[in-house]
Formats: C-alpha cells, structure tokens, sequence
C-alpha cells in the first residue's frame, strides 16, 4: 500500500494543480518507489542517473496517473528522460483532459 | 523382448542417485535453518493470534505467520517492489539453500540448473491491494506490475534472475502438493540428466483478509490450533512462508566435497478421481506406494512418516487408512509426525517446509513431534511422536502432500552414511 499516492483524494480536486506542486508529487512518487529521500531529488535528475528501470518507471507513472486521474500515452512516456519531463507530461495531460490543449510551456 | 530388455538396461544405467546438499527455509519457526529446526526438534509452536489483517469479522483468529519480516533487509528498495511477499519468502529460502550447498557457479553449471518451485495461491497480497485500491479506495489504476507480482511463477522468475541460472525452471500448482511435485520434477530432471543441479521448493503467503475470508467459508481451519491425528481436533491453522532444496547427482556432491544431507530416492504421484475437497484413502495410498517403488525401498525400512497430518478430521483418518494400507504390520513400529502442528499449513510451501524436516530428521537422527496433542483417536491408530521429539536412527523416510482436488506426492529419502 505503501506506493499508493493520494489514493484517498478524488482525481477532481487535484486538477489544475500548479506546476509546484506537480512537481512535489512526482518527487514523492519517486522517493517512494525508489527509496531515495525527497531531500535528495530535484527535477534536472534523470531516470537514468537515478537508477529508475523500465519497470520502476511503469509503476511511477502509473501511480501518477492515478493520482491525477489522467492517461498519458505511451509514446509520451518513451520520451520522459528527466523528473522534469514527467511534470511536463502530467501538466499535458492535465490541460488535455481539460480540452484546453497543449499548454504553451 | 530382448532387445527391450537392453534398452530397459540401458535406461536403468543413465538414472542418476540424486542427493540433498543444501537447505534453505523462512516460516513461523524461524527466518532460516538454524532457528527452525532449533523450534521443531523442541517442539516449539510459531501459531499465535494473526497480527495483520483483522481477524475479527472471521470465525478463527490463529495463524502460523513470518513474525518480524523486513524485505528491506534482504532487497534494495527498488526491487522489493517487484516481489509479492511470497516471492521475498522464496529467494530468502533459495539465497540460504544454495548458500548451504556452496555452489560454485560456472556458466555451464548455470545453463544445466532447474528452478521448480510450487505456489497454491499466488502473490495473494498484491491481488488484494489491487481489489482494495479499486472498489474501496476509489483508484482508477491498478499498480503497474500487479500481473508479475501476483502470477505463481514469480518465485520461480525471480530465483533464476538472482543466481543468473538459465535451465529449465517452471512452477507446478497443486494446491497443497505443489512443493512436493515441484521437489519430485526437480529430482526426476536431475535423475534422468536433464539438468545437472536444482533449486526446488515452494512458497507461499496467504494471509490477506479476502483470502482467510474464503478459507472461512470451507470451513477448514481450526477456531483454536492445530492437532493433528488427536482426539478433539477442530481443523488447520494456516501458515506462510518458504522452504528449497538443492538437487544434485551424487557422484558430482561426492567430487567436489559437497556436505550431502540425505538421499531424495524417490516420488510418487497419483490422482484420487473422486472429489474437490474430501481424501480418499487409495489416492494416498497408492502415491505411498509408488514413492517406495520408485526410491527401492520396502516398507519396513520406512522408520518415519513426515505426514501430510493437517489437524481437519477427514484427512487425518484418511491419511491413516492409507498409511495402514500401505504398511500394514509395520505401522505400529513406525513414527508419523505432523510438522503443521508447530509451523501451521503453508499451502503451496508445505512440501517444501516439510521436506527441510524431514531431511533434518535423517541427518540428525530425531523426529520433531506432533505438537498439541491432547487424546489417541481410534480413528488415527499411529504413533504420532506426541508432544515431544524422539532420538530414532531412520534409514528411510517419506513426506507426503495430499492436496484439494484430490492430488497427491509423496517424497521418499534415504539417510546418507557418506
């Protein structure tokens, strides 16, 4: 259980989160699955560099997925190299399923 | 015929002598070989309350469970999230097995190496934290390696990945069998030379609330502890956990200096036909017999019984029947004891644990007891080793698994005078 992010907080009342505290999920889901402390994550850091492995990487995304009730692609997933790519893509899919289409970031 | 006879011949002389050279095991006994078998020669019990999950909307509130388990202190982070509890418990046992053995691994060794291992139910915990997330917690996803983590074979994915071992590896399950199938494929591959050493066994962890709460509508577990072949025996205690042998040709344990525990001489496997949850006695009786055929043994060598002795009232009197049919005049001078009584019935593990046992009680010279007996019950007219271990020097044993659905294993072994 103890990979289940905000399971207890309804995908509705995290849309239009800012990219902060976007960025402090994904850092959590990270830390969690990994066994990094948070302290020791920052957005320039690399799946590589962090040892994440195709799996690691399918299960943190998946939680984020659940954590903001969104579906990011496959192919948008293949291109995530650093934390900061998973913030973008959360944020696109975000804005998405909002209908408001790509944000200009 | 005589060119069958030859080929008879021919086949006879490429069996191989298959010996145990390494044990590894984690239950409620004790998280390895020393402390387990310090509880079973003691006559220790490992069943308590159930710490997790709440038992109190069940009818039983006793279970045999892996006290004290840190899967951090044995995987890294990263890949503990890879590992359903039952498949942690699995390489835990294989790691101390092949540890024991002293293997030294070659890339020829590697490829030649089978992994079998048995599993009833499968990673019962992360199945459950997939129904939990989705119809109480409101999850929209399911984690994403929910599938590899729950599927039986991942003990089995997961032994070959840590030692890199590249032979023919497989899981068999058959409910309460499955370990001691998977010990008897592992020793007819060794056997007939299609792999050179094997990791075999089983594992299991059950203890999940949605799981406890089926095994409470069958009605099989005891509201109290478990007695097997007593008067006054009310059904099974549960328990978890993993036990794994390594295989391996005698002449190569011989050659290299291996410590060789016992002999694993022979199986003996057969179907009852007849119901999903009720023994028969011929079913058993018959796996009894074809293990003694197969290891070359006759029944009055047998000097103890690891018995499958689950503590439900139809097996217990079943599997009596079947020892006395098989046994018949020898029954009343050999000892049958039922290990579930201190480390509980850990499913798909049982064989496995009960193997670890019966091995010791050939090496060693002692029979662990059947624990919790209170009275002789005429319908179970053995000498169950009651209460307390005995010193015995045994020259063969057996360990025998009945599961629901009506399969059985039988294991037979034969003490090593190396």
């Amino acid at each position: 259980m103890e990979n289940m992010i905000d399971s207890q907080q309804r995908p509705e009342l995290i849309a239009n989160r800012s990219s902060e505290e976007i960025a402090d999920k994904v850092i959590l889901a990270v830390s969690t699955e990994m066994g990094i402390p948070a302290s020791e994550l920052a957005l320039t850091r690399t799946f590589e560099d962090l040892g994440i492995d195709s799996l690691n990487g399918l299960s943190i995304m998946t939680e984020l997925e659940n954590t903001f009730g969104v579906h990011i692609e496959n192919e948008a997933i293949a291109r995530i190299s650093s934390l900061a790519d998973v913030v973008n893509a959360i944020q696109n899919a975000l804005f998405e399923k909002a209908g408001g289409g790509r944000p200009n970031v | 015929m005589r060119f069958l006879r030859k080929r008879v011949e021919v086949a006879r002389m490429s069996e191989r002598r298959v010996v145990i050279t390494g044990l590894g095991v984690i239950c409620s006994l004790g998280h390895n070989l020393p402390d387990t078998w310090a509880a079973l020669s003691e006559g220790v019990s490992g069943i308590t309350p159930i710490c997790c999950p709440d038992t109190s909307a069940l009818s039983f509130h006793n279970g045999a469970q892996v006290r004290n388990f840190d899967g951090l202190k044995h995987f890294e982070k990263k890949k503990l999230h890879l590992l359903d509890r039952f498949a942690q418990f699995a390489v835990v046992a294989a790691r101390e097995a092949v540890q024991d053995a002293g293997i030294d691994w070659t890339t020829r060794l590697k490829e030649r190496t089978a992994v079998i291992t048995g599993s009833c139910v499968g990673g019962q915990a992360s199945e459950e934290e997939l129904f939990v997330g989705l119809y109480r917690d409101g999850r929209t996803k399911a984690a994403a390696l929910t599938i590899p983590r729950v599927m039986a074979n991942a003990p089995c994915s997961a032994i070959t990945m840590e030692f890199g071992v590249t032979g023919p590896s497989f899981t068999t399950a058959t409910a309460c069998s499955s370990a001691n199938h998977a010990i008897g494929q592992a020793l007819l591959m060794v056997k007939y030379g299609k792999a050179d050493l094997a990791i075999a066994g089983g594992s299991e962890a059950p203890f999940v609330f949605g799981h406890l709460l089926a095994w409470d509508s069958l009605r099989a577990i005891s509201p109290d502890t478990c007695r097997p072949f007593s008067k006054g025996r009310s059904g099974t205690i549960l328990g978890e956990g993993a036990g794994m042998l390594v295989l391996e040709p005698l002449e190569v344990a011989v050659a290299r200096g291996a410590h060789i525990y016992a002999e694993l001489a022979g199986s003996g496997f057969s179907a009852d036909a007849n119901h999903l949850t009720a023994p028969t006695e011929d079913g058993p009786r018959r796996a009894i017999q074809l293990a003694l055929e197969d290891a070359g043994i006759c029944p009055k060598q047998v000097g103890y019984i690891n018995a499958h002795g689950t503590g439900t009232a139809a097996n217990d009197s079943a599997e009596t029947r079947a020892i006395l049919a098989a046994f018949g005049k020898h029954t009343d001078n050999l000892p049958v004891s039922s290990t579930k009584s201190m480390h509980g019935h850990s499913l798909g593990a049982a064989g496995a644990i009960e193997a670890v046992a019966t091995t010791l009680s050939l090496a060693r010279g002692l029979i662990p007891p059947t624990i919790n007996f209170l009275q002789a019950d005429p319908d179970c007219a053995l000498d169950v080793v009651p209460n307390q271990a005995r010193n015995a020097s045994i020259d063969c044993a057996l360990s025998n698994s009945f599961a629901f659905g009506g399969l059985n294993a039988v294991l037979a072994f034969k003490h090593w005078n190396g």
